[in-house]
């Protein structure tokens, strides 16, 4: 054991839990020699060591625990590299090392001397972008572009080794990486068109794209959209977010959130160990306690790792506080009177057919890859906030009315947003505090939230427990309906001539903030209704297209095209397929905002064990737009958006201590390469005059996902996310 | 609301201060401003956004951020166009409203006379900026224009700021 002036470099590993992935993954000669022999001592204080990155030696002095993903974005200023998960679930900070493709945050930049780094700027030649880089650009490969530069790097490590690898193995190569946008239709045929060799895909695009003017550019327009303006920047890691802006003598600070409904203070936290940590100017523990979302204590310090371990030197406990947090049980504790409207009660009961079912709609959450935060940067009485936001003017109104600036005074930029889906759109509790605590210590603050930080406290959609009773007559006209309801999954979409609704609502805590998510209130419903429309056609041996049409003629249109493409003609009647392995066919429909359409849906369910797979969705899409390739990308993105929450997502939360149980991307799962169906997209409406199309497409998809599972099974599913356990549940 | 500028090398500046959060909002600025122009040659629109120093624009939900920058960057553009028009009626000597903007940017009158983008704009004194003062206001009561967008007649050219 070396003195107490430093630790060797195995003592130091196993203290920073990053052992398993240095042995497993990387092991230099080096080091394996110096594990043989002596061991060296390596800190704790900045030793200096020399990087290759980008085909340049980079001198650093940096403390040995310093992560390569730190070394690079703090201390060389090479931002395409991004901080999301911290623990190799997303993949957003992948760097080839050697032309591997590496998580960044689960390396130590002393394990990485003497190796080759390549980061997403070095990947172009110098203003030729890479094959991969220039197939993003025109097959618009990306949305908001956080997640970019990692989709980037793994994919150049798998093309330097296989020019022409199939679309299996494509999806591979990035299966390590997460895009919250869901670009990954896009992601695909660009690489698909790189192995093709043919990058651009004929798409006009560069130079020749600023030159196209007149009539040339009209037809475009009206035939196949232009790619987005800002691609070259955001392939390349010039696109400078928020997190990335970096003022000179900038703090970072880093917080801990409160995981529970109510948490005190347990023990007394070790301030002085937290202060001691070179480089900490602040450290700060609430007084008493907290409650969910809340910041229970933080650190301010030169490097966002000496914040991070002068939290961890707190030690500090949170004691959790009783609270409810099961919705299920309030609902089914709210006494139910039975039906009160005579009408709907008369109206059931005169019905050829009724069903009925609970629905139980998960919380899902907003999960941005770039987390909600600021860096504040005073110079003078004049303020600059770096926030990222999803409404540049109305974040500075706020922000000068929360600090009492005269508003002239301060300045927000956002030149692009790493995602927001409505939680970006008010002002949390970072930038006010990023711009108090830069004021104070007289130096820029940078404050973003922790991955756990994030999916606690921006809290997404409201569960939902809904009870339906639905009634129709032999020729499918629905004729009522009733519901108890905890949230607010209210009728939606068809005409219910009698209906009552009444709205549930018990002391449930612990489900976060509610901002807006894509859509808000929409999916919901439209999964509530489609699912009880599409078992009443069942009750009544109808075509579940037959009875919408129904009560909605004018779907007949979409449902036309939407049928063709995805071959509802293979589709069996209910329940009438026996094998372990079933094909099942849905459908579902909704709008938002001046686009609706219908989502047309094919899965495959392996009965023995729940696994559901959607091989393939149709989305028949309605409303007009400015830029085709842009609202493609859009349909295609809140599709997936919809699939993931209707398969994967859910924020799962301990009854017994009121906390958040997976607040990471390792438990709080996204959907990913692996888990993306062929998308088929219908677009209807033409050029000119825009209507909404970023929310639509994630209205229908989750019913009809339900109902093909339904379809293949036989048996009613009432729960979301459609998870092995729960279709397993269903079947019993 | 957007501010569009005319310069005299026939280049055009769109600033709004909105924000692109992966929906392609740069892209709808850009192509809005040049469809207002002829399609104007896309390399010669600059568009910046992101920024509250800019003109005040709307925050990012309920799917509204394309159909707010069409409607502002359209309705600056347009009254950057009124301008531009008048210095054209001038110089060929007929009435603004027979003027009409095609594909490729050449403005020309009902009789044929017409100049080109490139010659209306070096009439231009030094930079010619559209704005509408007010977000929020029913298009009728400002401009009278086709569905094309081709001939504009604004109705209140003493409400435009500069």
């Amino acid at each position: 054991m070396p003195d107490d002036k430093g630790l060797s470099r195995r003592d130091f590993l196993k203290a920073f839990g990053a052992l398993p992935v240095a042995a497993g993954v990387l092991v230099t000669s080096q080091a394996a020699r110096a594990d043989d022999k002596a061991p060296p001592v390596l800190g704790p204080g900045p030793i200096p060591i020399t990087l290759n990155v980008n085909g340049q030696d980079r001198a650093l002095h940096v403390p040995p625990r310093t992560t390569l993903l730190n070394a690079l974005r703090t201390h060389l200023d090479i931002t395409g590299p991004k901080e999301v998960c911290n623990s190799g679930a997303c993949g957003a900070c992948t760097v080839l090392v050697d032309g591997l493709p590496m998580n960044a945050c689960l390396l130590l930049a002393v394990d990485v001397v003497g190796r080759k780094i390549t980061t997403v700027e070095g990947l172009a030649n110098g203003e030729k972008l890479a094959p991969i880089q220039e197939a993003f650009t025109t097959h618009d490969g990306m949305q908001c572009g956080y997640c970019t530069p990692g989709f980037l790097c793994a994919l150049s490590a798998l093309f330097a080794k296989n020019a022409k690898p199939t679309g299996d193995e494509i999806r591979s190569s990035c299966s390590g990486n997460l895009c919250r946008c869901a670009a990954y239709p896009r992601i695909f045929a660009a690489a698909e068109a790189v192995a093709a060799g043919k990058p651009d895909g004929g798409i006009v695009h560069g130079e020749a794209l600023l030159a196209l003017g007149g009539d040339d550019l009209k037809k475009l327009l009206e035939t196949q959209g232009v790619p987005r303006i800002e691609g070259p920047d955001k392939v390349t890691g010039r696109a400078r977010y928020s997190t990335d802006q970096r003022p000179s003598g900038l703090l970072y600070l880093r917080a801990i959130t409160c995981p529970y409904v109510e948490a005190r203070i347990g023990g007394k936290p070790d301030l002085a160990a937290a202060r001691a940590v070179p480089g900490v100017k602040e450290v700060y523990v609430a007084e008493k306690g907290a409650q969910m979302g809340a910041t229970v204590a933080y650190a301010v310090a030169d490097d966002p790792q000496a914040a991070d371990e002068a939290l961890a030197a707190l030690k500090l406990r949170l004691d959790p506080q009783p609270a409810d947090v099961d919705p299920e049980k309030a609902f089914a504790s709210a006494k139910d009177a039975g039906e009160q409207n005579d009408r709907v009660a008369s109206a059931l009961k005169k019905a050829d057919a009724v069903v009925e079912g609970t629905f139980v709609i998960q919380t899902v959450q907003h999960c941005c890859l770039e987390p909600h935060g600021a860096t504040a940067h005073w110079q003078g009485d004049r303020l600059t906030v770096y926030e990222s936001s999803q409404g540049v003017c109305d974040s500075r109104d706020r922000i000068a009315r929360a600090t009492k600036i005269d508003q002239g005074k301060v300045r927000l930029v956002c030149e692009f947003t790493g995602g927001g889906f409505g939680s970006k759109l008010s002002m949390w509790s970072e930038t006010p505090r990023a711009v108090q605590v830069a004021r104070k210590l007289g130096a820029p603050v940078h404050y973003f939230a922790s991955r756990a930080g994030e999916l606690i406290a921006y809290g997404g959609r409201q569960p939902q427990v809904v009870h339906v009773r639905m009634g129709g007559r032999k020729d499918g006209t629905i004729v009522a309906e009733s519901r108890r309801m905890f949230g607010h999954a209210d009728t939606y979409w068809y005409d219910v001539p009698a209906r009552s609704s009444e709205v549930v609502n018990g002391e449930v805590q612990g489900f976060g903030s509610f901002p807006p998510l894509r859509g808000p209130g929409q999916p919901q419903k439209a999964f509530v209704m489609e699912s009880i429309v599409e078992d009443l056609a069942n009750a009544l041996g109808m075509d579940p297209l037959e009875l919408r049409l129904k009560n909605k003629p004018d779907l007949k249109d979409w449902f036309s095209k939407g049928a063709e493409a995805i071959g509802w003609s293979k589709r069996q009647p209910f329940g009438s397929q026996k094998g372990d392995v079933r094909r099942g066919f849905g459908v579902g429909c909704g709008d938002f905002a001046g686009m609706s359409g219908c989502h047309f849906v094919e899965v495959e369910v392996d009965v023995p064990t729940g696994v559901v797979r959607v091989v393939k969705v149709v989305a028949v899409m309605q409303g007009g737009f400015i830029n085709r390739i842009g609202v493609n990308s859009q349909v295609l993105g809140g599709t997936v958006m919809g699939l993931s929450w209707a398969m994967f997502e859910e924020r799962i939360m301990d009854h017994a201590t009121g906390g958040m149980l997976n607040a990471n991307l390792d438990g709080y799962k996204l959907a990913g390469a692996r888990d993306i169906p062929e998308i088929e997209v219908v677009l209807l409406g033409r050029q000119g005059r825009p209507s909404g199309c970023g929310e639509a497409p994630c209205v229908p998809i989750g019913g009809a996902i339900r109902n093909a599972i339904v379809n293949a099974t036989g048996r009613p599913l009432y729960r979301m996310p459609f998870t092995p356990r729960n279709v397993l549940a269903s079947l019993a | 609301m957007a501010q569009v500028k005319i310069h005299k090398d026939g280049s055009v500046e769109c600033l709004i201060g909105t924000q692109e959060i992966g929906g392609g909002e740069r892209t709808v600025a850009w192509l809005v401003a040049s469809t207002a122009f002829g399609y104007l040659p896309l390399g010669r629109i600059r568009v910046s956004i992101g920024d509250s120093d800019l003109p005040r624009s709307g925050g990012s939900g309920g799917s509204s951020t394309t159909g707010m920058i069409h409607r502002e960057v359209s309705d600056a553009a347009k009254n950057a166009r009124v301008k531009l028009f008048e210095l054209v009626a001038k110089k060929l000597g007929v009435n603004e409203n027979d003027l009409v903007i095609a594909a490729g940017g050449t403005i020309s009158a009902k009789g044929g006379k017409s100049l080109s983008w490139e010659e209306a704009c070096k009439l231009i004194p030094d930079v010619l900026i559209g704005m509408l003062h007010s977000p929020i206001v029913p298009p009728d009561r400002w401009y009278v224009c086709d569905e094309e967008g081709n001939v504009l007649r604004q109705s209140g050219a003493d409400k435009y700021v500069s």
